[in-house]
């Protein structure tokens, strides 16, 4: 396949750096001061602290080579398939965003800002990756590709903009098929269908833990702080051992699941849905937690909603494992990206009555026009559903951290039980 | 034993006729609908079924009656009612292990009947002579094991256990399950020629063939499978069956052409029970020549090649050319009662059976069954001016090309499978979806070996059978999203998508 180029040589820039003592700093007080909040839990795994140390930095434990990615639309099977590291850099840090809004603009989402703002700093470990991979779910990713490919080797993933798998399938699977070849002439490393069977059933049995881990905290709540649990969730993604990880999330399921309440649990049930949330940003999950209300279960694409869809292949050839990689992360997914929003809709309401939801709190990013746009219908449809809303929106900064709880505390007096 | 379980079974007799079947399923699906009391549902049920006892008991004392009751009975409605039908419906608690006794019972007596068999052996030709077994004991025997494996299988592990079972028993059971040793010697004297006896029918006698009753599977188990299959054969041979009946000797009350009337009629009473309460299922569980082509398939699964998406078309066509040659050649059966001494019907060499002799399954069965020496070669040219051997050589690369590179594309065309998937919207099968739950990721239209996209796309109607679905299950198996997706039968879940990593 002729590898076309994506980005116009011609105008390649030399990558701006910024050595700036007091962000890095800065970044690393915002993580610590979130570990130290978590760190007041009652119940909580025994092994967290290595799921946490991974989000912190995850190191670099052998010389395989890391990928960067962005968003949950990557197959990461490709990339654990060519011995290589995948790592996620959605970055939740809200130190680093006014970094990135002096170098790009301020009318950018925070999370796009941070994420740019991590390459700014050539200690990040977003510098240690060798190729990045972008999948074009919104403008500011589209662009940040190009942004990004002066720094690092950068494949733009071209989303379909239907989530219409008759009508798009073939060219998913195509694009899929496309990034695979394109990282494996980026790291001279062939892709052999054994490997990427392998890394499916990894990312098989992390489905089937995470869906395990679901049960066990809608059952009781109290054995797993959500929060502890994105970081699970999340550090799954951090670029560590996939082999690791799976080891210490069974050991942690162990203890959630064999905890015994010992008396019922009143506090409201919370579906959460909306913008992503990422470590260490977990202002509105301290804050639903801080007011006593459960989050029971998420459509997030940083939360359980990550890992939930499973890998499924009926034939083993290589297309129709590209076929089935597409499937999985493209036409699953419930990104406002997409032209219908019926997926995350239904989902909502789907979670909503199998885990005996009283209530939905949508997470909205500020300057996010797609999840922004999605809260209008959303709110409708549910109020039909009588389904308790409420539409949180701000953006990574603490300012807001007291209305906020005004306004949460409020909705979720609303949905009590008596 | 027989003689012992005489009056037992003379008793159970209502049990093996299909009306009881269809009376049953219609009576389930009904009672579902009510909003009554389990207790209520259970007695009008038992009240249904004891109604149709008596009725029967009354109607089979007078000869008229007795006949036509006769002529519809099969061991397959007593096995489907008793065996069947409770695995399905019976909810999986721990009452369920007291059900399952019924099917050990019936393994026994499954053995029992061989050992029985075997006794019966005369003394100087003792020895090995496959397994003998009567008809009824051996479906019992084959369908109560199944059952009782089956909690302990996955899906995919059950199906292909099950087609396995199928191809075997049908295609194989022709000499290695004869009824009883004088059947297997009856069955050893007419192999002399093997090619010769496959092809003059009136010489081959399949093992379920007793009683003037004919047995017909909603499927292709093939009539020209080596010494006689076990079953009569597939439902087209019944179609042409009836076709070949002289209406006008029927008409002059010739008590011969009546006689094959009426036992055409009771097998197509029988058959359209079964196809209503199964709908295709038969083509994904039990068609031995869908088993046979998932071989080819599996080789090119094997070697990792992609497959190709049949277009709609070419869907189409598939469809159109199946309608068309099975109605020429159902039409040529009607010429059965007009040939001349040579064959011909207006100058036209015309075979007894001329769907069959353009079926690949007669060329593909007795190849599997006997080896290559079975193998009796395309219909010569003189056959209807060429119009077999060409639609022949047409229809077996169509198969194969089918099977090997586009998985089930031939079983769009399948004549066979066509009759019983007028059944599949409307019949006691139902393949729901629960659109709540389904995000539409398109892994059930990927997995579809028949490359139905309904089930996808469709959300607004919970029924996602269609026509061309033939029930294998693949996509309730492989669905990411538990309770997604689920089959049901008469109203109840019998299975639905789970997770397994």
């Amino acid at each position: 396949m002729t590898d076309a180029k994506q980005f116009d040589e011609r105008y390649r820039l030399n990558p701006r750096r910024s050595d700036d003592p007091g962000a890095r700093k800065r970044s690393r007080f915002v993580a610590e001061q979130q570990r130290l909040l978590q760190s007041d839990l009652t119940r909580r795994p025994s092994n967290i602290a290595f799921f946490e140390d991974l989000l912190t930095d995850p190191g670099r434990p052998d010389d395989k080579p890391l990928v960067g990615y962005f968003c949950n639309m990557i197959p990461i099977e490709t990339i654990i398939a060519l011995d290589a590291r995948p790592i996620r850099l959605g970055c939740g840090n809200p130190a680093l965003v006014q970094q990135g809004e002096e170098v790009l603009s301020g009318e950018i989402c925070p999370l796009a800002k941070a994420s740019f703002a991590a390459f700014l700093d050539a200690d990040n470990p977003a510098n240690r990756c060798d190729a990045l991979i972008l999948p074009s779910s919104c403008d500011a990713k589209r662009k940040l590709g190009e942004v990004l490919a002066d720094y690092k080797p950068t494949f733009m993933f071209n989303l379909p903009p239907e989530q219409d798998a008759k009508r798009f399938g073939a060219v998913a699977a195509a694009e899929v098929e496309r990034m695979a070849s394109w990282l494996s002439k980026r790291l001279k490393r062939r892709l052999r269908r054994s490997a990427l069977l392998e890394a499916i059933s990894h990312t098989r049995r992390r489905t089937a833990l995470i869906r395990r881990f679901q049960e066990a905290r809608s059952a009781k709540p109290a054995a797993l702080s959500v929060r502890d649990f994105f970081v699970i969730i999340q550090s799954a993604a951090a670029g560590g051992d996939i082999g690791a990880w799976l080891a210490e999330a069974e050991k942690a399921l162990t203890e959630v699941e064999a905890y015994e309440p010992t008396r019922r649990r009143f506090r409201p049930r919370i579906v959460l849905t909306g913008a992503p949330m990422i470590w260490p940003n977990f202002k509105v999950l301290n804050l639903i937690e801080e007011a006593r209300a459960d989050v029971v279960a998420d459509t997030l694409c940083t939360g359980a909603e990550s890992c939930f869809d499973p890998v499924v292949y009926e034939e083993k050839g290589r297309k129709a494992l590209m076929r089935a990689l597409a499937e999985r992360y493209v036409f699953a997914s419930p990104c406002p990206c997409f032209i219908s929003q019926g997926t995350r809709i239904a989902r909502v309401l789907d979670l909503v009555q199998e885990y005996r939801a009283d209530g939905v709190i949508n997470y909205g990013l500020r300057l996010c026009q797609l999840f922004d746009m999605e809260a209008y219908r959303l709110s409708r449809i549910l109020k039909e559903n009588k389904i308790p809303f409420a539409n949180i929106r701000t953006d990574y900064s603490l300012e807001d951290t007291e209305q906020l709880r005004v306004r949460l505390e409020a909705f979720l007096e609303t949905v009590e039980k008596d | 034993m027989n003689d012992f379980l005489q009056p037992i079974l003379n008793l159970a007799e209502p049990l093996t006729s299909a009306l009881l079947a269809l009376l049953v399923v219609l009576a389930i699906a009904w009672l579902r609908g009510r909003p009554w009391t389990a207790r209520a549902r259970r007695g009008a049920f038992v009240l249904v079924v004891a109604l149709f006892f008596a009725v029967y008991y009354l109607v089979r004392g007078t000869a008229a009656g007795a006949r036509w009751l006769a002529a519809m009975n099969t061991p397959f409605a007593a096995v489907f009612l008793t065996v069947v039908l409770p695995a399905m419906h019976l909810p999986r608690n721990k009452w369920y292990r007291l059900f399952l006794v019924w099917p050990v019972l019936l393994v026994a007596i499954a053995v029992v009947s061989v050992v029985d068999a075997y006794r019966a052996v005369p003394g100087n030709a003792r020895g090995f002579h496959w397994i003998l077994v009567r008809p009824v004991w051996l479906i019992a025997g084959v369908t109560a094991t199944l059952v009782l494996i089956q909690p302990l299988l996955r899906l995919a592990t059950f199906r292909r256990v099950v087609r396995g079972t199928c191809l075997v028993v049908l295609v194989y059971g022709g000499f290695a399950l004869r009824q009883s040793y004088d059947d297997y010697q009856a069955m050893l004297a007419r192999r002399k020629d093997a090619v010769q006896d496959m092809m003059l029918l009136s010489e081959t006698s399949p093992v379920m063939q007793h009683d003037d009753r004919l047995a017909y599977l909603p499927s292709a188990p093939c009539r020209f499978t080596a010494d006689g299959g076990y079953v009569q054969g597939c439902n087209l041979e019944m179609i042409q069956r009836l076709m070949q009946v002289n209406l006008g000797a029927v008409g002059r009350r010739d008590p011969s052409a009546i006689g094959a009337l009426s036992i055409i009629l009771g097998a197509l009473v029988v058959f359209l029970v079964f196809c209503f309460a199964t709908g295709r299922a038969a083509c994904g569980w039990l068609c031995p020549l869908s088993t046979l082509g998932d071989v080819l398939n599996w080789f090119r699964v094997r070697l990792g090649l992609p497959h190709y998406k049949p277009a709609q078309p070419v869907k189409l066509a598939a469809l159109f050319s199946g309608i068309g040659l099975g109605s020429i050649a159902l039409a040529m059966a009607k010429a059965y009662p007009h040939l001349d001494a040579e064959g011909k019907f207006a100058g036209c060499k015309i075979p007894l059976y001329p769907f069959c002799k353009i079926c690949p399954s007669q060329q593909v069965c007795p190849v599997a069954a006997h080896g290559v020496s079975a193998y009796a070669g395309l219909p010569t040219w003189d056959w209807g001016f060429g119009f077999f051997r060409a639609a022949c050589m047409a229809l077996l690369a169509f198969f194969a090309l089918g099977f090997i590179a586009s998985r089930r594309l031939w079983c769009r065309l399948c004549p066979m499978g066509m009759i019983a998937g007028l059944f599949n919207r409307g019949g006691m099968f139902r393949l729901a979806k629960d659109a709540g739950k389904c995000n539409q990721c398109g892994v059930c239209a990927d997995v579809c070996p028949m490359d139905i996209d309904m089930v996808r796309s469709e959300m607004t109607d919970e029924n996602v059978s269609s026509f061309d679905c033939v029930l294998c299950l693949k996509c309730v198996e492989k669905c990411p999203r538990d309770e997604c997706l689920s089959i049901e039968h008469a109203g109840a879940k019998v299975a639905e998508s789970q997770y397994q990593p």
